[in-house]
């Protein structure tokens, strides 16, 4: 019997105690936090007009930049959507952080594949001409010649293969070296001179 | 024994629930910690699921950037945005409703969290038919299906199979996610009638929930990559 009455008086001062400090207590005092109703509330509201801006962004004729401008505004706001659903109805900034250390790192991975898609796709047409050697990554060498032909200097350039022109493979540079331009005539003169005979009014 | 009125220790002990004499299950040390522990799991277990999907957004990312301009086209051509935005909405209005059952359990007030699952469950079904009849059948019926299957009756580009594919995949994965929420949500509904969940015991529910905003959240990323820009 008394085991029931200290149950029937929990319970007669369990409601009005957890409207009033929003907290409810277990029988070992664990402490339950209880979802609040207005931040609840404004959080739905903001995510409403957020699919209403995302609407607007998306459809207004005035709105319309470029075909990836408006997806990255799309997908800002829905990124925050997401945001918001994550930190309050998943509970996230209630909740202990190795909840939120889970989130972050699934997110990491997902940023990951995308980025790394994406950075394969975009140089994918960079493949063909760095095979053939018609461009080096990381940029060239630039060769300075005194009035004699002899090469004087020579200077690394930064110019990456995504720039307006890019560096030059190991093999044209080496067609561009003077030096090599001297060996390459000495050694062939004598090639060119027989073999071929539609080019022999040249020497 | 006397008639007793409604709120004396006799009547309410003979009325009590099952979630009121909830113990936690002897291998945790609290019920606190078997909380943390169950939600900590379903975290990661909705970590997996973004990685799913992850995929199905490398896909898009891909024709994106690969068929440029036809992606774009394809889109508006195919799909209608007001059904994706009023599937938008009502996604967003279950979440809010799925919050509001847990704090209703949290409450100790069973029917009050009853109606929100209720709510939450009419619309997520009210997703499903909308996406099957005004979106899927059309679409079949138009042989608008994915990769080879597709028909160019009036072809607006020359890739608008391979935005269908990535629409058809990532869509019903998604959709899938809603019917075993449907199912879930009626089991929540079912033991919450029955008295199992409230203040000491809501764990099922708040996991529930869980699983419910990351369905959520991922259509709020699909709504605006397929039907909108």
């Amino acid at each position: 019997m008394a085991h029931d009455h200290d149950h029937q008086t929990e319970n007669e001062g369990l409601m009005p105690n957890l409207e009033h400090d929003e907290h409810a207590h277990d029988d070992h005092g664990h402490h339950v936090h209880v979802t609040p109703f207005m931040p609840m509330l404004l959080v739905f509201v903001g995510l409403l007009c957020l699919t209403a801006l995302t609407l607007w962004t998306a459809k207004a004729e005035y709105f319309y930049v470029s075909n990836s401008v408006n997806l990255t505004v799309a997908l800002i706001i829905a990124s925050f959507k997401g945001l918001l659903v994550a930190a309050f109805f998943m509970h996230l900034i209630y909740d202990k952080a190795i909840n939120t250390v889970v989130v972050v790192a699934s997110m990491f991975a997902v940023v990951l594949f995308i980025t790394i898609t994406m950075i394969d796709i975009g140089t994918q047409d960079m493949v063909d001409k760095t095979e053939k050697g018609e461009i080096a990554v990381g940029g060239s060498v630039q060769i300075q010649v005194d009035e004699s032909g002899n090469r004087q200097v020579t200077r690394g350039v930064y110019s990456p293969f995504w720039s307006d022109n890019p560096g030059l493979s190991i093999v044209e540079q080496a067609k561009n070296d003077p030096e090599n331009v001297k060996k390459y005539n000495k050694s062939h003169a004598h090639d060119d001179h027989s073999g071929d005979d539609h080019s022999g009014g040249d020497h | 024994m006397t008639t007793a009125p409604i709120s004396s220790g006799a009547e309410l002990a003979a009325k009590r629930e099952p979630h009121e004499d909830y113990v936690h299950q002897h291998h945790w040390r609290n019920a606190a910690d078997e909380a943390e522990a169950a939600k900590f799991g379903m975290w990661l277990f909705l970590a997996t699921e973004v990685l799913l999907f992850s995929g199905f957004f490398c896909a898009y990312a891909w024709g994106r950037m690969t068929h440029y301009g036809t992606w774009r086209e394809a889109s508006h051509a195919y799909l209608d945005w007001k059904i994706g935005a009023v599937n938008t909405v009502v996604l967003l209005l279950s979440s809010f409703t799925i919050v509001m059952a847990i704090r209703e359990l949290q409450l100790a007030r069973k029917w009050r969290a009853f109606v929100y699952l209720g709510i939450t469950n009419l619309c997520a079904i009210f997703f499903l038919v909308a996406k099957i009849a005004l979106e899927y059948l059309p679409k079949l019926q138009d042989k608008k299906l994915p990769g080879a299957n597709f028909w160019y009756y009036n072809p607006h580009g020359t890739h608008d199979h391979l935005f269908m594919s990535v629409y058809w995949i990532s869509t019903a994965t998604h959709g899938v996610h809603v019917l075993i929420g449907v199912l879930v949500i009626s089991w929540a509904m079912y033991w919450t009638a029955r008295g199992r969940y409230g203040p000491k015991n809501f764990m099922f529910v708040e996991n529930t929930g869980l699983y419910w905003h990351i369905v959520d959240v991922i259509w709020i990323f699909l709504f605006p990559m397929l039907y909108l820009v």
